[in-house]
């Protein structure tokens, strides 16, 4: 028997859950949405670092605060969805006419159901390219992990990945994980980029690597791998313009690990052919920066649902289908920009020595001048000024929990603590134990490091069943 | 001290095929003793994955009559081992004229090795087979199949688990003495023990260190020269690649069939092998892969298919073939196969490279009468008869089963999900239940391996699909700990000291 949905979710991301009230708010009603996690907040819920809502809420957040946003209004609007449940396929049923032109196959613990939808939104995210992409020889140990796979494995179960690693890429997943093993007492080494412009937020090379004092080399590449059982180290090159390796440049590290942050790619695979009436969103669409823009498209999306919904009821041939949004040419323009701008402002560093610093309150970057100029808006001049008098960071790591259903709970500072105390901040922070459960919000340490700066969780952690261990 | 009647030295395809035909003897105890946790973690892993037909063989030769035998009926094998098989055919492609008489040769010495179904097609059938214009003209091998290695090296050391043959993982032969029986010195990797083995007939199954074992037993003849093969594996959405194996002509020097192109049992394609000899004294199982093979590997994939030019790489592995000739003498020598005249009662398998794997059962049964005949002399009596064929329990019907029944005392339904999970999909890529993957679990305690991430993969794809373990790692180390009590801290990815994390972030 095959169910029969006007819309269904697929992935329950910001994309999805965006996607999904803003249907409710508009009145479709008829919706499931699926995610194959046990959880909503898709790749959210491991990013527990801030920088989350800069652009859309003007706050803040960290990943699972901003998730928790999207998770309450799935609450208020009664949206239906499951979790646990993987969409294995999405393909357009063979033959007759009819309204419901998706046949949607879902594998859950108890097996595979069928559904029939109008309209499919795709939110599945995007997936990270390995090794094989990246096409790094060597030895094959064990030790070699996607910069995603490492934060997951961190922020989700506690586990090291390593204690000793170069990173592979200036994606902003390596940049993030840069710092957070550095903090978890880890130690990287370099991170290597074969392109000559980081590929990061101008935000993440400022606050992941500079103040942590890593080194990142441009157009550098890992030419070999060792070790047989577990990484033992690699080799770096520099490579010229043309990509061949410059003689000489060779430079070894000895490390436990090897981390990937080359690239990610859009994961719509599922779509196992191209029909009418499925509509591509967030990460499955495109590579997003910001999640603000992943919620607003979204939103965009379930307006284009809704009305080829209407021309589908009203008999109309309806045109919208999964190419309809152009919001990808809006954003290659965008990345292009941003990409020149970030070579220039390189390029004139070194060619006039000017002393500027890079504001990171948004992607723009500016380059300003000491005599605080050079912003695009008056927050630049306001960070740099206190950059040079009294940096300050927000610091976001986790906290021990005994008798959750998870082994950490996502913590950060209510505001900044002095750049330097950092390592210190995280000697007190090992040493902390909270007990399930523990709610989004809740006080941890009162006056941490500093008056009037509390250490709160980030996210909500839920007694475990059964005893205690 | 274990004694047994016939102790075989590696678990790979071979001393599997080994094993299980001689325990289809009654009477017979049979040990093996693998020094990696897992079966297939040799070169049996490491492979094209095609059974050939035996074209490439020299009339007469070991290689050529046991490739042909493994060829024909292998669909029998395939079901009793429940092995998914599919005989694809081959094309050997002819790019310029002159290759034409290459083709020809290569189609009699396959006709004088007995090999069915061999014929020469013209551009057009070209194209119709392969789905684009590969080259002027092929050799059509009908008898080429494939199939998946690593299930298949399983699949035997299952059926000769089932049949009492037991196997040791984790024991490395380090040294042989011969006094009326055989004493082998092993070392147990888990704990760093030394333990002794002793035995009536000795198998060398050692693949790369036959020659090394050879040595223990106190006989130099042999040498192996390494000799690596790199591949690519592409990604699987491009349904445009080529659903035969395509060759280029062989190059007769270099001893390996050239750079070609394999679907996968699974339907990946993979380019590849390289032949790069390692140099002296390197370690042998060295399963790097290099720079510049890598870009060789898709220069060379592209003269015989230029749409690779698009394709994607999802992941690089190696192969080492075990090798008797060295590069300056190049080509093929046969493989060795013989009781030892010095050292009677070892029978040294050495040389064992392509096309060992099609060849492996063949050569298991002409073991298997060899063992038989030696335990006949040593023990001066006959006792050894085939066993009951209806006692052979075919692997993975048989397991399932028992495996089932000794894992739930009630046997209602709900109590059964408990144990072997749900069919929540843990690998989504590749479409895998966590109750396939528990199950795997337990089919490696079964034969007594131990549980590494690759023997997972090995047995149920978990991790090899397009995201290459990114999504799937975290769930199935979580799965392993919550259902089967396995530490993560201890997990294995592949061999001995492989550990796949570095403690915890908070203690
Ligand atoms: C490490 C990292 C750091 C980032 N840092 C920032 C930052 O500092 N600031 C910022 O603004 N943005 C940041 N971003 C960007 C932003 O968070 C992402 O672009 C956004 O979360 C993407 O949302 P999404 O819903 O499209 O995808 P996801 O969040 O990936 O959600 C996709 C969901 O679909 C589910 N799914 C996938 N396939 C299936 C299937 N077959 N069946 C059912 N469910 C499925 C997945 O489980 C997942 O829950 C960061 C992104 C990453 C990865
Ligand atoms: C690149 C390449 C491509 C190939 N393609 C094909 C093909 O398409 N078709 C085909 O038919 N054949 C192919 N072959 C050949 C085939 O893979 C081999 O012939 C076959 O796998 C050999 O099996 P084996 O059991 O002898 O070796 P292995 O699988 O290597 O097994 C030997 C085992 O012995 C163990 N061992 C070694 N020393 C010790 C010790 N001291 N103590 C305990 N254990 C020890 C090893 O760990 C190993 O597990 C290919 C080979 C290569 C290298
Ligand atoms: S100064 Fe530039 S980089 Fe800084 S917030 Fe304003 S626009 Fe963004």
């Amino acid at each position: 028997m095959r169910i029969q949905k006007d819309v269904i979710i697929i992935g329950g991301g910001p994309a999805g859950m965006a996607a999904a009230v803003s249907l409710m708010e508009r009145g479709i009603e008829d919706i499931l949405l699926l995610e194959k996690e046990d959880r909503l907040g898709g790749v959210l819920c491991q990013c527990i670092h801030d920088g989350f809502g800069l652009t859309y809420y003007r706050k803040n957040y960290t990943g699972p605060e901003y998730a928790a946003i999207y998770e309450q209004k799935m609450v208020e609007n009664h949206v239906p969805f499951l979790t646990e449940a993987t969409v294995l396929s999405v393909r357009s049923p063979q033959g007759g006419e009819n309204l419901y032109q998706s046949l949607v196959t879902v594998q859950t613990a108890e097996g595979t159901t069928c559904y029939e939808a109008k309209a499919i939104i795709a939110a599945s995210g995007c997936r990270e390219r390995g090794r094989g992409l990246a096409g790094i020889p060597g030895s094959r140990p064990a030790g070699i992990y996607t910069a995603g796979t490492s934060q997951a494995l961190m922020n989700l179960k506690n586990f090291m990945p390593g204690r000793s690693a170069v990173i592979v890429g200036s994606g902003d997943i390596g940049l993030i994980m840069a710092r957070r093993i550095t903090l978890e007492g880890g130690r990287i080494l370099c991170v290597v980029e074969k392109e000559d412009v980081p590929g990061g937020l101008q935000r993440n090379i400022q606050q992941c690597l500079e103040d942590f004092g890593i080194p990142l080399f441009t157009r550098t590449v890992v030419s070999n791998v060792y070790g047989k059982e577990r990484v033992e180290g690699v080799d770096v090159e520099s490579i010229d313009e043309t990509g061949k390796s410059i003689p000489g440049s060779l430079r070894h590290y000895d490390c436990d690990s090897l981390i990937l942050s080359v690239g990610l790619i859009p994961d719509e695979d599922i779509i196992h052919d191209r029909h009418k009436g499925v509509f591509l969103c967030g990460n499955a669409l495109y590579v997003h920066d910001l999640v603000d823009d992943v919620s607003l498209e979204g939103q965009m999306v379930a307006g284009q649902v809704e009305t080829y919904l209407i021309k589908l009821s009203e008999g109309q041939e309806p045109d919208e289908t999964r190419y309809s949004y152009h919001g990808i040419e809006a954003m290659r323009a965008k990345r292009a920009d941003l990409l020149l701008r970030k070579k220039e402002a390189a390029r004139k560093k070194a060619e006039t020595g000017a002393k500027t610093i890079t504001c990171i309150m948004c992607p723009n970057g500016c380059e300003i001048t000491h005599d605080l100029n050079g912003g695009m808006c008056a927050k630049g001049p306001e960070y740099v000024k206190n950059e040079i008098l009294n940096p300050k960071r927000t610091l976001t790591t986790s906290v021990r929990v005994t008798g959750g259903t998870l082994p950490l709970v996502s913590v950060k500072t209510t505001g900044g603590i002095p750049k330097d105390q950092m390592m210190e901040g995280m000697k007190l922070v090992s040493e902390l134990f909270v007990t399930a459960p523990v709610e989004a919000g809740q006080l941890i340490r009162k006056d941490f490091m500093e008056e009037g700066i509390d250490l709160i969780a980030t996210k909500s952690v839920k007694k475990a069943a059964g005893n205690f261990a | 001290m274990k004694h047994s009647d016939v102790l075989v030295i590696g678990a790979g395809a071979v001393g599997n095929a080994v094993a299980r035909e001689i325990s289809k003897k009654q009477n017979i105890t049979v040990t093996v003793l693998e020094k990696e946790p897992d079966v297939a973690f040799g070169i049996s892993g490491r492979n094209s994955g095609v059974l050939h037909a035996g074209f490439n063989n020299k009339p007469g030769s070991f290689m050529a009559r046991f490739c042909v035998m493994g060829s024909e009926g292998f669909e029998r094998e395939a079901e009793e081992l429940n092995l998914p098989f599919r005989r694809t055919g081959k094309l050997v492609v002819a790019r310029f004229e002159e290759d034409r008489k290459l083709l020809l040769r290569l189609k009699e010495q396959g006709e004088a090795n007995g090999v069915r179904e061999l014929r020469m097609i013209e551009q057009d059938e070209l194209e119709q087979l392969a789905g684009y214009p590969a080259g002027i003209a092929a050799l059509w091998s009908g008898m080429t199949g494939i199939f998946d290695p690593f299930q298949y090296t399983v699949a035997l050391a299952e059926a000769a688990a089932s049949q009492g043959t037991e196997y040791f993982f984790g024991r490395k032969v380090v040294s042989i003495e011969k006094d009326q029986d055989f004493v082998i010195t092993a070392r147990n990797m888990l704990d760093g023990e030394t333990e002794f083995y002793s035995t009536a007939v000795l198998i060398n199954c050692a693949g790369l260190y036959a020659d090394e074992i050879c040595k223990m037993a106190g006989i130099d003849q042999y040498t192996i020269y390494p000799c690596r093969g790199e591949y690519h594996i592409l990604d699987r959405k491009d349904s445009s690649l080529p659903i035969v194996p395509i060759y280029p002509i062989p190059n007769e020097k270099e001893g390996g069939l050239g750079v070609h192109l394999t679907p996968t049992a699974d339907g990946n394609l993979m380019i590849g092998p390289s032949a790069e000899y390692l140099p002296e004294g390197w370690q042998r199982e060295d399963y790097s892969t290099t720079g510049d093979v890598m870009g060789k590997l898709k220069r060379e994939g592209m003269e015989l298919l230029p749409s690779l030019e698009r394709a994607d790489c999802i992941r690089s592995f190696a192969g080492v073939r075990p090798k008797l000739v060295s590069e300056h003498q190049g080509g093929y020598a046969d493989f060795v196969i013989e009781e030892s005249g010095m050292v009677p009662g070892l029978i040294n398998l050495v040389g064992i490279e392509s096309p060992g794997l099609t060849a492996s059962i063949p050569i298991g049964r002409m073991v298997a009468q060899m063992a038989a005949e030696i335990l006949n002399r040593v023990y001066g009596d006959q006792v050894i008869i085939p066993k009951q064929s209806s006692t052979v329990e075919t692997s993975e019907s048989g397991l399932a089963q028992s495996s089932h029944q000794a894992d739930s005392v009630d046997t209602t339904n709900d109590d059964s999900t408990q144990d072997h999970g749900d069919q929540k999909m843990l690998c989504r890529c590749e479409g895998i239940t966590e109750a396939a993957v528990l199950a795997a679990y337990d089919r490696i305690l079964k034969i007594g391996a131990i549980t590494t991430v690759k023997g997972l993969k090995n047995r149920t794809r978990v991790t090899m699909g397009n995201c290459q373990g990114s999504f799937c790692t975290l769930n199935l180390i979580e799965l392993l700990k919550e259902k089967r009590g396995v530490d993560p801290l201890t997990l294995l990815w592949n061999g001995f000291g492989s550990v796949m994390l570095k403690g915890s972030v908070r203690p």
